[in-house]
């Protein structure tokens, strides 16, 4: 047992086993996934990742965010470890308010997501918004409902299951608001899917 | 991963492919909006591809394949030097064919061979706001598009039909992506403009010195501003490609001798070499001399 191990038993998860490689292909499926909305798609996981935070949703962080991010986790989220993982390992800042994060962890469940909470960016700058991370089961077995817009080539039918209380709903109102809006990463393990504000949804 | 010329894996530190890995998945979100970025210094001159370097260093992997065009030939100075960048920094797989690359960075032009879904097409792009010749303060031209205020480019176009009796831009021909941003399709010929309309593949640009990423997802309506008497067209040539006979792509004139003599190739060299393989012969081929 090294000496690290010996002082901070549980509390270092291992983070990507190469993170130039593996960060690199985490990212090609969040680009494949953004490009494709409504379509999931497997992505590189970190080899270790806290019990609160899905595979997905921690490689998600380890990709994208760093010193330069604010961060925002969920209450059921926001465990001693996922805290310590994220400062470990991307070095970014926590944030309690909302709409200060540029990256947003929402915990699987049924709480509504409150999209409006988080930063929808600026007419002049709407690059200026919140990535929300939210959580859920599976990419099958959910209500079904039926994407269109860019990145869709007609429309696609998706049907997670285990998202937010008027999900749908919610990222309907944010299509609207196009081209403000936040933009939606659906974590599941091993996989990610995105609803960026450009995708309309169509709830039957 | 390091490579054996003691750079990170192509070229670009983690922390700056982090910053451009956002701004991209932000452009794509927000198709034809031009994202800000903080644009590094890259070991070649601006405007020989900085923007578009560095956006292909942020999305290459091991496992891509990478071609690079300049003006649709992948043997010229800039095409060769970011080639070799890449096989050097990043010791990527390079191909001069259309189909077989996964990730294409061109300088203006679009192949002839259609793109296909999952490609990624990087542009080059040397100004990156449409309006900015029409406007130079930064502070109007944002507002101007985030009031989707585009009169001012029916004005020009207006301008070019009052003067010259049609739309007299022939490359970087402004397109509206998505019915929302009007963006700059980079200085391609706008014979390339139908081809990005519902294009299957992604279409990323990088504009280094101005320091701006957008982006258009696959399959988004990409339209070329006109008016109904005056409608969007591209252009024709008379001739037909001098070495593979081809009489629907983009030509480029060669001078052949200081007594006028020309010849019309075509720009894509890959697309004129896979005819010509395939047994199609033009008028001053070889194979038609004999």
């Amino acid at each position: 047992m090294s000496a690290v191990d010996t002082l901070m038993p549980d509390m270092l998860l291992k983070g990507f086993d190469d993170p130039v490689d593996a960060g690199g292909r985490a990212f090609r499926a969040l680009l494949d996934a953004m490009a494709n909305p409504g379509t999931p798609f497997s992505i590189t996981c970190p080899a270790e990742h806290p019990a609160q935070l899905s595979d997905a949703a921690a490689a998600v962080l380890l990709t994208v965010s760093d010193y330069a991010t604010p961060v925002w986790l969920a209450d059921d989220i926001a465990s001693t470890d996922v805290q310590s993982y994220i400062r470990f390992h991307s070095a970014a800042p926590l944030t309690d308010d909302p709409a200060a994060a540029v990256f947003a962890v929402v915990a699987q469940g049924f709480e509504p997501l409150m999209a409006t909470r988080f930063n929808t960016g600026t007419e002049d700058y709407p690059d200026r918004s919140t990535t929300v991370i939210v959580e859920c089961a599976g990419f099958t077995g959910g209500t079904p409902v039926q994407l269109a817009g860019p990145g869709i080539e007609g429309t696609t039918r998706f049907a997670p299951h285990g998202v937010p209380l008027g999900f749908w709903e919610e990222m309907q109102m944010n299509n609207a608001g196009f081209p403000l809006g936040i933009d939606v990463i659906l974590t599941a393990p091993g996989h990610v899917c995105a609803i960026p504000r450009s995708t309309l949804i169509e709830v039957n | 991963m390091s490579t054996d010329t003691g750079y990170n894996f192509a070229y670009l530190d983690e922390q700056t492919k982090r910053m451009i890995r956002r701004a991209i998945l932000k452009a794509i979100a927000v198709p034809g909006y031009q994202v800000p970025f903080a644009s590094r210094e890259m070991p070649m001159p601006y405007g020989w591809g900085t923007g578009g370097v560095q956006v292909t260093a942020s999305v290459i992997t091991r496992d891509d394949t990478l071609k690079v065009i300049d003006q649709g030939s992948d043997d010229t100075t800039n095409a060769v030097s970011i080639r070799k960048f890449f096989a050097k920094t990043a010791g990527v797989a390079t191909t001069d064919r259309t189909t077989e690359a996964s990730v294409i960075q061109t300088r203006h032009r679009i192949p002839e061979t259609p793109l296909k879904a999952s490609q990624i097409i990087v542009y080059q792009v040397p100004i990156p706001e449409p309006l900015r010749f029409l406007e130079p303060r930064e502070t109007e031209t944002r507002r101007m598009h985030a009031l989707e205020d585009y009169g001012l480019m029916h004005v020009k176009l207006y301008e070019d039909i009052a003067r010259h009796g049609h739309i007299a831009t022939t490359y970087a021909y402004p397109v509206r992506v998505n019915d929302r941003y009007v963006s700059d399709p980079s200085p391609t010929p706008k014979f390339d403009n139908p081809k990005m309309d519902n294009c299957p593949a992604l279409q990323l640009f990088g504009a280094g010195r101005e320091k701006r990423i957008y982006a258009i997802p696959p399959y988004t309506k990409v339209q070329s501003l006109d008016f109904d008497d005056h409608p969007f067209e591209v252009q024709t040539w008379e001739q037909d490609c001098a070495l593979c006979g081809a009489d629907d792509t983009f030509l480029d004139e060669v001078i052949t001798d200081d007594r006028g003599g020309r010849m019309f190739v075509c720009s894509d060299s890959d697309y004129c070499r896979e005819r010509r393989d395939g047994g199609h012969v033009g008028a001053q081929s070889p194979e038609a001399a004999e």
